[in-house]
């Protein structure tokens, strides 16, 4: 293993890790106590039509996912908050509907498509150092953006009607939350890819959020959490020869499992 | 021209369709104390939802210190009735006071100002020593005087409450209401309530809001009226008339 860190490929999968950590760490905290994992997971599927488009345009398809998330995104937030329509109904529409989308422009563009797999389902081990230039630079976004507006984006997680009554631009910065979401799973899409997107979004704020009293704690702890999952996910996969994405994936679930349990534990203890 | 707190002509409003508020007219003049009282599905939290902005009329005109009402929410301080917040949600009493300082316009704005207004907020419904603790870990009663504390925290020139002691102890609602008569100095009031015994102390006006609105002048209230008082909705439901509690109701 220790040989396998002097690959450049190995060192850059390592550092997309850890910069995707971060995102969806602190990302997937107001993912989580504002309950919208399925609004995260209608813009990650969505974001299939982005992939779809940059094979049709013979871009690299993570140039076309980010403004075709972002206006998913935006278009779920516009009509959930303007119209009357259910919200989980808007989403269940733009989330078949941009898949449809992205298997449309596939079949559109002439050939193969390459590493079609891997955007689905992730592939680590082909991060490039101009992807994590890109990783970096979203990350940077994010970063910015939670720390200026946290106090406001705490206010609409924890009440939205009263963020109102007390005079906060309430839609224009729940559209600025979901950017936010459409940002971290265009990160998240080169390390877990779109089908797992998900989990990454959630399982390591669920698990902070058991045991941290505030928003800012599960803030440090989730991507802690995070990076603890895609290092020793991508070391096992390495190992094992298995799927990278996968493996993740089932070691976050395994340990919200195990924390779960812990804290049943104890509370019967205490 | 003054600009009144609360101006409201012919205001209407329904739901999909159902009415719920019929040619409502109040005016509510600075440093004045008003309760609203009324029976279920009466429309007080409507009511106090237009004067917020949250809801629009159907009808009629709403200006809230001589403004369209969603531009003057900063200068309102809001306790909602019910809120539709996670009880789980990992915050602390302080945060949770905190929020009331946001928006912009606030006085006092800057972590010193933010800091002095929160903690005197706590102070004024002895809540204080309960600053650190998590907002799940309240009893419901200690959570109300929170969000009491949240709408004090945020300076306002108006405070709207929508029964805010609900679930409050028999101490504490006193402790409320002798802290409203204290700050009714700097600012005015709307109170919605059920606890009409109490109020005829502290409040200047009393309107009661079934569909429609009628007042009564407080000095009309005594206490053998107040038995009445409560007669007052269930009769208007019952028979649709107007009825005669202390003189005659009268549309202002
Ligand atoms: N979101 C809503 N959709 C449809 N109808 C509503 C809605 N909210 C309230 N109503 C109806 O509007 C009427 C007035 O409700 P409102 O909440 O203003 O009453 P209230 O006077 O505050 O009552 P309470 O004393 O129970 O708090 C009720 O008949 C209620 O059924
Ligand atoms: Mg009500």
């Amino acid at each position: 293993m220790i040989e396998a860190l002097q690959y450049e490929f190995m060192q850059n999968a390592l550092l997309a890790a850890l910069l995707a950590s971060t995102a969806c760490g602190i990302v997937g905290t107001y993912v989580v106590v504002k309950r919208i994992v399925f609004i995260a997971g209608g813009i990650s599927h969505a974001a299939f039509g982005g992939i779809g488009l940059g094979y049709w345009l013979g871009i690299n398809p993570l140039w076309a996912v980010t403004p075709f998330s972002l206006a998913a995104a935006l278009a779920i937030g516009l009509i959930s908050q303007t119209s009357k329509t259910a919200e989980d109904t808007t989403i269940g529409v733009f989330w078949s509907l941009g898949m449809a989308l992205g298997i449309i422009f596939i079949g559109l563009t002439p050939g193969y498509a390459p590493d079609l797999f891997s955007y689905l389902f992730g592939n680590i081990l082909t991060v490039s150092t101009s992807d994590l230039y890109i990783l970096l630079a979203l990350d940077v976004v994010i970063i910015g953006t939670v720390c200026l507006l946290r106090r406001e984006f705490q206010a609409i997680a924890f009440d939205e009607e009263y963020a109102a009554a007390s005079g906060l631009p309430v839609t224009a910065l729940y559209l600025i939350l979901l950017a936010l979401i459409a940002l971290t799973v265009v990160i998240l899409i080169r390390i877990v890819g779109i089908i797992l997107v998900i989990a990454l979004l959630t399982v390591p704020a669920a698990i902070s959020r058991q045991w941290a009293t505030s928003l800012s704690k599960m803030m440090w702890i989730s991507p802690l959490w995070a990076a603890f999952f895609t290092c020793s996910g991508l070391v096992l996969s390495y190992l094992l020869d298995i799927a990278s994405g996968a493996t993740i994936i089932l070691i976050a679930g395994f340990f919200y499992f195990l924390s779960l349990l812990l804290k049943k534990v104890n509370r019967r203890i205490v | 021209m003054i600009q009144h707190p609360i101006e409201i002509n012919d205001v209407s409003f329904s739901y999909n369709g159902t009415d719920v508020l019929r040619g409502v007219n109040l005016t509510v003049r600075s440093g004045e104390f008003l309760a609203i009282i009324g029976p279920n599905g009466g429309g007080k939290t409507t009511l106090l939802k237009i004067i917020l902005g949250l809801l629009k009329p159907s009808r009629g005109e709403v200006k809230i210190l001589g403004k369209p009402p969603a531009s003057a929410r900063h200068l309102i301080g809001y306790v909602p009735q019910h809120s539709a917040y996670d009880r789980q949600f990992p915050i602390t009493v302080w945060n949770t006071v905190l929020m009331g300082r946001l928006g912009s316009g606030k006085p006092d704005i800057g972590d010193s100002g933010d800091e002095e207004s929160v903690a005197s907020a706590l102070r004024a419904v002895d809540m204080l020593s309960f600053r650190a603790r998590q907002i799940g870990q309240l009893s419901e009663g200690q959570r109300q005087r929170v969000f009491v504390a949240r709408a004090l925290a945020s300076k306002p020139r108006l405070l709207l409450m929508d029964e805010p002691t609900a679930s409050v102890d028999i101490v504490m609602q006193a402790g409320i209401y002798e802290l409203l008569k204290e700050i009714k100095k700097e600012l005015t009031i709307v109170l919605v309530t059920h606890d009409i015994g109490v109020i005829a102390s502290y409040v200047d006006k009393i309107a009661c809001l079934s569909g429609e609105i009628f007042y009564h002048d407080s000095k009309e209230i005594t206490p053998e009226s107040v038995e009445k008082m409560y007669g007052c909705p269930v009769e208007l439901i019952a028979h649709g008339v107007p009825h005669r509690v202390m003189g005659e109701h009268r549309h202002d």
